[in-house]
C-alpha cells in the first residue's frame, strides 16, 4: 500500500517537473509539449482507434516472439542442462549471442525472410531466446540434489521426472530467466518495428518524427512504458511474490 | 502362516558382499569391502557407524542411487538396478518439496502412479495421521518445524507401502528433545505398520533405543563388525538401564574406528 503511494509521488514528481521545464519556454511546444498536451494527443489517438490498432498488432507480435524464445530456450537450455558435452560446446556461443544486441540481425532476417512479420518476430526471438536458455540451464543446473533423489527413490523416471520435479524445482530461477527474456523481447521488438515502419506501437512513434509531433512521440512513449510495466507487474512481479511466498522466502 | 514356526526364516532384504571404492590422490580408498547383511520382514535394524565409515554410501548403494563395485542388493529375490518405491527414503533434511503442501507432498510418490485420486487422497491423509498432522495438511513446508517436516517425509515415505522403509539419519538435525520425541513416534509407527526398516545412524543411544538388531559397520575397511541383537520389549525408553548397558558396551566397541576416522579427517599420518 505503501509502496503504491510512493510510485504515485513519484510520478507526480516528474510530471511537475515536466510541467515545470514547459513553462520555461525553452524550445516551441511542437519540440517539447506540456503534459496536458500529450494527453491530449494520447486521448485522440485512443480515441481514433489508431492506439487500438497498434497495440494489437504488437501484442501479437511479442505475445509470438516471447512465446518462441520461452520455448526455444527453454529446450535449448534443458538440452544444455543434460549433456555436459553440449554445454561445452554451444555455452560460450550462447553466452556471447546473449550480449548481442538484436536489432543487430534486423538486416539479415530481411535477407533471410524479407521484410515482413517473419522478420519482426526473428528479431524479437533472437533478442531473448539465449538469455532464457542460459537461465534455464543454470536454473536447471542448480536443483538441489535432494530433490532429484527423493523424486527418484518415489518413483519419477524420466518425463515425470522432468514434470513433476526438475520443472517446479527449478521454477523461482526459471521465473527469474522468463522475466528478463520478456524485457530482451519487448526492447527487441520496438527496435525492429520503428524500424520495420508498418503497425504497431513502433511505427507509431516513427510516425510521430515524421509528421514533427513530439506530443506524438511522448504519447506512444508513455504507452510503451506502461505495457512494460504493466505485464512486468502484473504477470512477473506478482508470480514471483506468489511463488517467494508458498517456497518461504518471504522476508 | 498357519505354522509360522515352520516357516523358514527368509530375508526380505539381502546385502551380498558389498564394496565399493573411491579413487583419491592418496591412492585407491576401499570405503566398502565385503558387507553382507540380511534383514527379515518387518525388522528395524540399526545400520551404525562413525562418520566417514561409508554408511551413507552403503545406504545409497541399497536405495539404487549409487552402484557397488562388487556385490548385490537382493530384495525378495530380485537385484536392486536403481531408486524404486519399494524402497522409499527419508532423508536427513527431509527432502521435502517446497512447492508442495504436506498432503502435497504425501500425495506426490502415489500421484506418479495410476492410482485413482481419491483413493491417493484417503491413503495420504491416513499416513499424515498416523504422524498426526492432519491439522497441517495444507501447510507448505517452510511453515512447518524441523521435527513436523520429518513426521511429513515419513508419511510420505509410508503411503507408499514401500517394502523397505530406508532413513538416512532422519532426526541428525533435530534438537535433543525433539528427537526424543521422534524416537517414541516412530517407535509407535514401526509398532503399527509392520514396515521393514533400515535405519542408518552414528548415533549409538539412537541405535539402540530402536533397533531390533545394531550392525555396526567398522571405518575402512567397512565391514560388519558386530551384529547385536536388542530383545527389550517396546515402548522403550531413553534412560533403560539395560539398553544403556549396551550402549556403553557399543561406544567401547566403536572406539577405535572413531578414532581412525577422526585421525583421517584431521589429515595427519
Amino acid at each position: 500500500m505503501v509502496k503504491w503511494k510512493t510510485s504515485l509521488l513519484s510520478i507526480a514528481l516528474v510530471l511537475l517537473i515536466w510541467q515545470g521545464v514547459a513553462w520555461l519556454r525553452l524550445w516551441p511546444p511542437y519540440l517539447f509539449p506540456p503534459p496536458a498536451h500529450v494527453g491530449l494527443t494520447l486521448w485522440q489517438l485512443a480515441l481514433s482507434g489508431e492506439l487500438a490498432v497498434a497495440l494489437l498488432h504488437t501484442i501479437r507480435r511479442i505475445g509470438l516472439g516471447f512465446l518462441g524464445a520461452a520455448l526455444g530456450g527453454g529446450l535449448l537450455g534443458m538440452a544444455m542442462a543434460r549433456s555436459k558435452r553440449l554445454s561445452e560446446l554451444i555455452g560460450p556461443a550462447v553466452q556471447g549471442l546473449q550480449a548481442m544486441p538484436s536489432i543487430c540481425w534486423y538486416p539479415l532476417a530481411i535477407l533471410w525472410l524479407g521484410l515482413n512479420e517473419g522478420a519482426l518476430l526473428f528479431v524479437t526471438v533472437a533478442g531473448a531466446l539465449f538469455a532464457v536458455a542460459s537461465a534455464t540451464e543454470s536454473a536447471i543446473r542448480n536443483i538441489p540434489p535432494a530433490f532429484l533423489r527423493a523424486g527418484a527413490t518415489m518413483g519419477a523416471r524420466g518425463l515425470q521426472l522432468y514434470s513433476r520435479v526438475m520443472l517446479p524445482a527449478a521454477m523461482p530461477s526459471l521465473l527469474t530467466g522468463l522475466r528478463l527474456g520478456w524485457s530482451f523481447a519487448w526492447r527487441s521488438l520496438m527496435a525492429a518495428e520503428l524500424l520495420f515502419m508498418n503497425l504497431g506501437l513502433g511505427y507509431l512513434l516513427g510516425q510521430g518524427r515524421e509528421l514533427v509531433d513530439a506530443a506524438r512521440v511522448v504519447a506512444v512513449i508513455l504507452v510503451i512504458l506502461l505495457v512494460g510495466i504493466l505485464v512486468d507487474r502484473l504477470c512477473f512481479a506478482r508470480a514471483e511474490a506468489a511463488l517467494r511466498q508458498k517456497w518461504g522466502y518471504e522476508r | 502362516m498357519r505354522y509360522p514356526a515352520l516357516q523358514p526364516v527368509r530375508s526380505q532384504l539381502s546385502l551380498q558382499s558389498i564394496s565399493k571404492h573411491f579413487h583419491t590422490r592418496q591412492g585407491k580408498l576401499h570405503v566398502l569391502d565385503g558387507v553382507d547383511l540380511d534383514v527379515r520382514r518387518g525388522e528395524f535394524l540399526c545400520l551404525l557407524g562413525p562418520s566417514g565409515c561409508g554408511k551413507s554410501t552403503l545406504f545409497n548403494i541399497i536405495a539404487g542411487l549409487d552402484s557397488p563395485d562388487g556385490g548385490e542388493v537382493i530384495v525378495e529375490g530380485e537385484p536392486v538396478i536403481g531408486p524404486g518405491p519399494d524402497r522409499v527414503v527419508v532423508f536427513q533434511d527431509g527432502a521435502l518439496f517446497p512447492w508442495l503442501t504436506a498432503l502435497g507432498n504425501v500425495e506426490f510418490g502415489l500421484s506418479l502412479t495410476s492410482m485413482d485420486p481419491a483413493e491417493r487422497r484417503e491413503r495420504a491423509m491416513a499416513a499424515l495421521e498416523m504422524v498426526r498432522l492432519t491439522r497441517f495438511a495444507d501447510s507448505y513446508i517452510h511453515e512447518l518445524s524441523g521435527g513436523m517436516r520429518q513426521r511429513v517425509a515419513i508419511a510420505r515415505a509410508i503411503a507408499m507401502e514401500p517394502k523397505v522403509l530406508l532413513m538416512d539419519e532422519p532426526f541428525a538435525a533435530l534438537d535433543a528433545q525433539t528427537r526424543n520425541v521422534m524416537h517414541e513416534e516412530l517407535q509407535r509407527i514401526w509398532t503399527r505398520t509392520g514396515k521393514t526398516i533400515i535405519f542408518v545412524t552414528h548415533n549409538v543411544s539412537e541405535a539402540v533405543r530402536l533397533g531390533d538388531r545394531v550392525a555396526v559397520l567398522s571405518f575402512r575397511p567397512g565391514r560388519i563388525k558386530r551384529e547385536v541383537a536388542i530383545t527389550h520389549p517396546r515402548p522403550r525408553r531413553a534412560d533403560d538401564p539395560h539398553l544403556l548397558e549396551i550402549r556403553a558396551f557399543l561406544v567401547r566397541d566403536l572406539k577405535a574406528d572413531v578414532h581412525a576416522a577422526v585421525e583421517e579427517e584431521l589429515g595427519d599420518g
